[in-house]
Formats: C-alpha cells, sequence, structure tokens
C-alpha cells in the first residue's frame, strides 16, 4: 500500500499543471458545495443578504449593476454553483484534452469573478488560492505549447512561495508574533481556534512559544528553499503540508489544504526548474 | 498561417502576462500604503486577481467578535439582559473535511471589521454603505431574537472576547440605535 501510494504521489508531482487544477478544482467544488446547502445566509436576516450588502460593493457601470442583481437572484446563484460543481468535476476527472481543460478552468475563474460580490462578507485566502490557479492554468493552457503551460506551472509555484514569504515576514512588525504570543492566542478564539489545544499551550507555554517562532521562522525562510535547485523543497512542503492540514483540524481551514497543497508540485517544479509534465 | 502567427503572438504574450502578475502581487504586499495603487489594476471590481497574502499580520485575530442584543421597552426605561445572538460553533473533527458554517463565522468577523473600521465614512456611497451594514446586522438580530410581550424595540452591541481564555473582559466595540422588533 506503502508504494501504491509513493505511485499515486509521484505521478501527482510529474504533472504540476494537471495536479493543480484537479485540487484546486476540489477547493471550488467545496465551496460551491457548501455556498448550495447555505441558503440561510443570503435571505432576510442572513449575512450576505445582496439587498444590504449590495450597497458595500457598488458597480462602476449600470451594465455591471444589473448583472450582479440578476446574479444574485437565489435561483441564479443556485444555478451558478450547481455548474461550477460540474466544472470541478471535469477538472478532477481524467479528460486529458487541453481545450476541454482550458475551458473548464476559464469558467471556475470567471464564474468566481462574476458571483464574488454576491458572497461579499465570509470570502477567505483559500478564494484567493484558488481563483490564481484556475487563470493561470486556464491562461497557460490557452498558449497552446509546452512553453505556456510551464510558465503556468512557475507563476502558481511562485505565488505559493511569495504568500509564505510574505505572510511571514508581514507578521514581523507584530509585538505578538515575535512575542511568540500569537498561537496561544489565536488558539483561545472560538472562531479560528481549538478548546483542547489552547488548553495545552497555555499548559505549556514555553512550548507554544516555540512553535510559534518556528510558523514564523519557516514561513520567512520558505523562499530560501528555492536555492541550491531546491535540494530541501520537498521537506519544506511536507512540513507546510503538516501545517495546512493542521489548520484544518484545528483552525476548522479546510479548504486551505486543498488550495494549498494543490500548487505544491508546481512549487517543486519551479525550484528543481523543471516543466508542466517532468 | 493565420494560425501560427496568432501562436507565437499567444506564445509571447502568455508569459509576459504572467510576469507581470507577479510583480504586481509582489508589489502589492508590501505594507506601505502607497503600493496600493498597484491594486488599481484589478479591473473586477472584486480585488480578486491581485491576492493579499499577509495572513493574521501584522497582528492575528487573538478575540471573537459577539453581536448581542438585547429588548426593550417602548420608553426605553426598562431593558432585558444582554444575550447572545449567534453561538459560534466549536471546533470538531468534521471541519477539517466539510465546513460550510465556516462561511458565516467569517462574515461576523467581516461584517464587524467593516463597521467598527469605517468610522469617519464621509462620502455618500460611503454613508451608504455603512447604513445598509447596519440594516444587515439589525436583520441578522432581528430574525434570531427571541422576542418578549411589552418589550417591542431592541438594541445590538458589539462585543469583543477572548474566546475560552475567560482571564480578559470583555472589549465593548460598539452599541447600536433602537430598532423595532416588528419593523
Amino acid at each position: 500500500m506503502f508504494s501504491r501510494i509513493r505511485g499515486v504521489v509521484g505521478s501527482a508531482f510529474a504533472q504540476p499543471l494537471a495536479t493543480a487544477e484537479r485540487l484546486s478544482a476540489a477547493t471550488h467544488l467545496l465551496s460551491s458545495l457548501e455556498y448550495m446547502v447555505r441558503r440561510s445566509d443570503r435571505v432576510t436576516g442572513g449575512l450576505n443578504d445582496w439587498n444590504h450588502t449590495r450597497a458595500q460593493v457598488p458597480a462602476k457601470t449600470r451594465t455591471a449593476q444589473v448583472l450582479r442583481d440578476f446574479v444574485a437572484r437565489e435561483p441564479v446563484t443556485q444555478a451558478l454553483h450547481g455548474s461550477r460543481a460540474l466544472a470541478a468535476a471535469v477538472l478532477i476527472g481524467p479528460t486529458r484534452n487541453n481545450t476541454v481543460r482550458m475551458l473548464a478552468n476559464a469558467y471556475l475563474a470567471g464564474t468566481q469573478v462574476l458571483i464574488y460580490p454576491r458572497h461579499l462578507f465570509g470570502t477567505d485566502g483559500s478564494d484567493q488560492v484558488s481563483f490564481l490557479v484556475q487563470s493561470a492554468a486556464a491562461l497557460g493552457r490557452a498558449g497552446g505549447t509546452q512553453a505556456t503551460r510551464t510558465a503556468a506551472v512557475q507563476f502558481i509555484g511562485a505565488q505559493t512561495v511569495l504568500s509564505y514569504g510574505a505572510s511571514g515576514w508581514a507578521k514581523l512588525p507584530g509585538e505578538t508574533w515575535r512575542s511568540g504570543d500569537a498561537l496561544v492566542k489565536i488558539m483561545r478564539t472560538r472562531t479560528y481556534g481549538d478548546e483542547w489545544f489552547f488548553t495545552n499551550l497555555q499548559r505549556y507555554p514555553q512550548a507554544a512559544r516555540l512553535l510559534c517562532h518556528t510558523v514564523l521562522a519557516i514561513e520567512c525562510g520558505f523562499p530560501l528553499l528555492l536555492l541550491k535547485r531546491g535540494r530541501y523543497i520537498e521537506a519544506g512542503l511536507l512540513v507546510m503540508g503538516g501545517f495546512h492540514l493542521a489548520n484544518a483540524r484545528f483552525m476548522g481551514l479546510s479548504r486551505f489544504a486543498w488550495a494549498f497543497m494543490s500548487t505544491y508540485p508546481a512549487v517543486r517544479a519551479l525550484a528543481k526548474g523543471t516543466g508542466s509534465e517532468s | 498561417m493565420k494560425g501560427t502567427a496568432a501562436g507565437a503572438v499567444l506564445g509571447r504574450a502568455v508569459p509576459a502576462i504572467f510576469a507581470g502578475w507577479f510583480v504586481a502581487t509582489v508589489l502589492s504586499q508590501h505594507p506601505d500604503r502607497s503600493y496600493d495603487k498597484t491594486r488599481n489594476l484589478d479591473r473586477t471590481g472584486t480585488g480578486i486577481m491581485i491576492p493579499n497574502w499577509r495572513f493574521f499580520a501584522p497582528n492575528p485575530a487573538v478575540e471573537d467578535q459577539h453581536f448581542l442584543y438585547r429588548l426593550a421597552t417602548e420608553d426605553r426605561s426598562a431593558h432585558t439582559e444582554w444575550r447572545e445572538v449567534y453561538s459560534i460553533v466549536p471546533r470538531r473533527l468534521m471541519h477539517a473535511f466539510w465546513f460550510p458554517g465556516r462561511r458565516i463565522e467569517k462574515a461576523v468577523f467581516d461584517v464587524a471589521s467593516t463597521l467598527v473600521n469605517n468610522p469617519g465614512a464621509m462620502t455618500p456611497l460611503h454613508k451608504e454603505a455603512k447604513q445598509s451594514a447596519y440594516r444587515l446586522i439589525h436583520d441578522f438580530v432581528r430574525s434570531r431574537l427571541t422576542p418578549e410581550p411589552g418589550y417591542p424595540l431592541f438594541q445590538v452591541l458589539l462585543v469583543r472576547y477572548s474566546g475560552y481564555d475567560h482571564s480578559e473582559d470583555p472589549k465593548y466595540d460598539m452599541v447600536f440605535d433602537y430598532e423595532k422588533v416588528q419593523p
């Protein structure tokens, strides 16, 4: 069984663009299914009641406003998400046709832009990642050559490296991050934390600070893994993968794991200097 | 011939677009606000084209946002106690795989942030946005409160609290005007 898992992982890493598309499409699929079952957020009394939220995102032209109001009608919202789920299923499926995959990618990216204002409150970073992956994949495939697909892979990989680096460096001015208290304070919240984890972090404050500083150091230092032709990139990705899985469990950020890990073969390809089919 | 020419153009344009897009993203991560102008390149009006990678930075979310409400008599002389509008769901293993409720919890954060971070809304557009945010919250509370006879009004309070850490006092951010339970 272990060798089978290795085979699957190896195959995934050998096709960085297809892997990114597939796993990121899973993020879109999960996201659309979530929205479909949360109708209560959009009716009167919901925090995305379009009657009120439309004033938060006024369109610049009358046509754009009419389009947004149309998309915000519940049957249209549901239909869009249903069609997005289908497009995601196509990408997750085995089809290898470049045009079909390009169109499915473009559809996911385009409908995400269309529907973004409708779900104004409650979006998060995984939405940003999944949009980037699908639009980059669409563009790379639209170019029609191995070179443009490779450019898409490099772009996706570079964005993830930037994401970790920027996230780390942007934390440094924060007093709670520098002191090492940030982790226990985030974990104490009900929104982003976990009671069991918080209790243990409080019980072992030195370990909590060490863990906090370790996360900070790994994020800040992640771009360095691109050096030496990515000799340590696999180790770095394994650590960050563990970080995302822990976040899924303790912070409830399940879609982040799918979205970010979808880009890992692309990060590796960028570090090693290989192409879209290595 | 045409196909080849178009292919050649795309072959050059695509990597150039990626390069420009990446550079714009790098610049937009700079903490200096003047770099935010780069975000104007995003014409979708959604802000999704140029991602903000500065998660939980520089200051992470370390408190929960709570909307509380209390009922009031017509003359506002008597009130009920402050009650929770929405209870944040405790973490479960299932959330690692399927958690549609994540959206509303993040939405509470986003709405609270919108209200607290834009106190000096001066332009008509900003004022309208602020008023609509108040109406949104009032409808949100109205649909969740438990009415009582003799208390036709309600009032909302936005509070920050340190979650499972009970060593700190709640911080009161904003109290809203009185609204009718039956509009």
